[in-house]
């Protein structure tokens, strides 16, 4: 899953970009309200991290001109403001969730990954196709109650494939929802982590190629 | 402890029984003049009337007085023939003579008691022609006792009554008092009623008594004052959460994230630096906090002394030479040599607060001035990116331009300590921006 931060304080940004990325997320970040938009517009994000404070743009500005272009990215409001009428105008102007500084970053993680799932339509933080069971929270993963060993991009790779299991997943989806600025991926990466996969998921096969298009996991092939 | 109502009631008290006094000696001493004039016409009435008790029987006078008088035991009389000789005096006498005062004239009788008296000169009365008549003087007099008597009686009958209606009176004044000073008891109620945390109460309204009313507005103005202060209070503790809110989400989310999985010692030690520098920004933000809390409680003691502006100026931007060297500024000064009666350690205060912002917001490698004329210090930098109507809002607590904020190295107090020390110090601060160009000046006071 692919998430932006957008926070101009440099320590929390640094960490919560460091912390998302450990948990398999693929993360870019930005130091102000005007950066985070031209980010947010450009890239299909599956979350957005947003600070309320920002200089040029501030966060609530930001959700709004988000929500006039017609984005439906889920946003997590962070702020050190705590009054009611701050957490209820954040809210109503469109974003997600809220959480105030300073925060627990276990928090952040679970209310990130909820978001996550909302946005998949499932609520439930194990995934299961067909005999497969991936556990978001632990990011474990087990085929016939065999323990999977995934690296991270494998891991974020199959997630993704699992949150839209069934559907037809385009390459360029794939890029553009596990992979971030940092990634030094070149273009057939993609294929060649799904030939990681389907080795480590081994047989019968379960991500099946739809040739010209893409992917699909689970499903008849 | 004073109270009104005890000086009212004591007051009054004596102004009472004073005007009580007062007017009981007056009828007093009017009824006793009243009276002995009474006496002293009896008198004059009796003498005459005694004088036709006297004749003259040949060359003698023959008085029939004796026997006439001397029944009434109160009445002394004498009797004197023309040479001066006594020809009798009443038996009450014995053998003392009675004054020969011309007129009516106060007396002191046999025994000591005060009396009136009247002194008659006559012709006694003769049956046949008399060759020579004779002359008599006759004094009678009289005890004053019975007026004295009467004025007594009276006396107590208006000392009695004078009691009375003095207490009297002050019951009266007591319940007026009481009944007059109900809406101070009430205004003490309603003060009692206002509570700390809400001060939006106040007491002037149409039933406050004309007399109390300078109090209570004045009253109001101070709750308006304290209410004020107490919102401005808790404004700034809001704000100071706030900022030290940031501070601490960013060491928790670093520590957090670093303790999340083991990492390398390296990662620790970025880590660490990181905390340290985050921990450093927030004590400068609490000692800034700090001293702007005392300034604004007057909390400073100054000590003026004659200080050579110049050299303190020079000294303090020898101690910013390594973020000068690091930021490749240079300094341009010109001090012109002042020396002036100020607190020392307080200007050192302002001028490091001045060259420490033109030291962190200069662009870099460019020249920062620092001119000192006459009254004037002017710290100007280049770099800036504020917009000239920001000048006004960088006095404020907190407020930081967006460039500063995203970089957080400092608090946004540094302009506000400044603004606070100077003015103590009895000069003026202004900063203008115009053209990418931030500059600040300094007028001592005179």
């Amino acid at each position: 899953m692919r998430a932006l931060v957008v926070e101009d304080y440099a320590p929390v940004r640094a960490a919560v970009c460091e912390g998302l990325e450990d948990h398999g997320f693929a993360v870019d970040s930005a130091a102000d309200g005007e950066e985070g938009f031209w980010l947010a517009d450009a890239n299909p994000y599956d979350v957005v991290v947003l600070d309320i404070m920002l200089p040029k743009l501030d966060g609530l500005a930001l959700v709004k001109r988000l929500r006039t272009r017609g984005s439906n990215v889920a946003i997590l409001l962070l702020t050190a403001k705590d009054t009611v009428e701050d957490r209820v105008r954040g809210l109503d102007v469109g974003a997600d969730d809220y959480l105030v500084k300073p925060f627990a970053f276990a928090e952040l993680l679970a209310r990130v990954r909820a978001l996550v799932r909302r946005r998949y339509d499932t609520r439930n933080p194990t995934l299961r196709i067909e005999d497969l069971v991936i556990e978001t929270t632990t990011r474990s993963v087990r085929r016939r109650e065999q323990m999977i060993a995934l690296s991270p991009r494998e891991y974020a790779l199959l997630e993704y494939l699992a949150a839209r299991a069934g559907e037809l997943v385009t390459r360029t989806e794939i890029w553009e929802h596990v992979y971030d600025f940092n990634s030094d991926a070149t273009s057939n990466v993609v294929d060649v982590y799904i030939g990681y996969l389907r080795k480590k998921l081994g047989a019968p096969q379960l991500i099946h190629t739809r040739r010209g298009h893409g992917y699909v996991l689970g499903g008849n092939a | 402890m004073k109270s009104l109502r005890r000086r009212l009631l004591v007051g009054a008290g004596l102004a009472i029984s004073l005007a009580f006094t007062g007017t009981g000696v007056l009828v007093l001493v009017l009824a006793r003049a009243a009276l002995v004039a009474q006496l002293d016409d009896n008198l004059v009435a009796q003498t005459v009337a005694m004088s036709a008790l006297v004749e003259q029987e040949g060359d003698a006078l023959e008085s029939e007085l004796g026997p006439t008088i001397s029944a009434d035991r109160g009445v002394y009389y004498e009797l004197w023939d023309g040479a001066g000789r006594v020809v009798e005096r009443s038996p009450n006498l014995g053998e003392q003579d009675l004054v020969r005062t011309e007129g009516v004239a106060s007396v002191e009788l046999p025994g000591g008691s005060a009396g009136r008296q009247v002194m008659l000169h006559f012709e006694p009365r003769h049956d046949e022609p008399a060759s020579r008549p004779l002359r008599a003087t006759l004094v009678v007099a009289r005890s004053t006792e019975g007026v004295d008597d009467s004025i007594q009686r009276v006396g107590f009958v208006l000392v009695g009554s004078g009691i009375a209606g003095t207490i009297a009176c002050l019951l009266a004044l007591l319940a007026l008092v009481r009944f007059g000073l109900a809406p101070v008891r009430t205004l003490a109620d309603r003060i009692a009623q206002i509570r700390a945390t809400d001060l939006s109460a106040r007491l002037n309204d149409d039933a406050t008594p004309a007399e109390l009313r300078p109090i209570v507005e004045r009253l109001d103005e101070m709750l308006a004052r304290v209410a004020a202060a107490f919102s401005r209070e808790r404004e700034l503790t809001a704000e100071v959460a706030h900022e030290l809110r940031t501070p601490l989400a960013g060491l928790r989310a670093t520590i957090e994230v670093t303790l999340d999985r083991e990492r390398s010692a390296d990662r620790y030690r970025s880590a660490l630096a990181e905390c340290l520098a985050i921990t450093i920004q927030t004590e400068r933000m609490v000692a800034a906090l700090l001293s702007l809390a005392r300034l604004d409680a007057g909390n400073i003691h100054l000590a003026p002394a004659p200080i050579a502006i110049d050299d303190l100026v020079r000294e303090v931007i020898s101690t910013h030479d390594a973020r000068v060297t690091e930021r490749g500024l240079t300094i341009s000064t010109r001090l012109a040599p002042i020396t002036q009666m100020i607190d020392r350690e307080q200007l050192r205060i302002v001028v490091d607060n001045l060259v420490d912002n033109a030291t962190s917001y200069a662009s870099a490698g460019s020249t920062i001035d620092v001119v000192l004329t006459g009254r004037e210090l002017v710290v100007a930098n280049d770099g800036c990116t504020l917009v000239p109507a920001d000048a006004a809002k960088t006095f404020e607590r907190f407020w930081r331009g967006e460039s500063a904020r995203t970089s957080r190295t400092n608090a946004g107090l540094g302009l506000a300590i400044c603004k606070k020390i100077v003015e103590l110090l009895g000069g003026t601060i202004d900063v203008e921006i115009a053209g990418g160009r931030f500059r600040v000046t300094v007028r001592f006071a005179s």
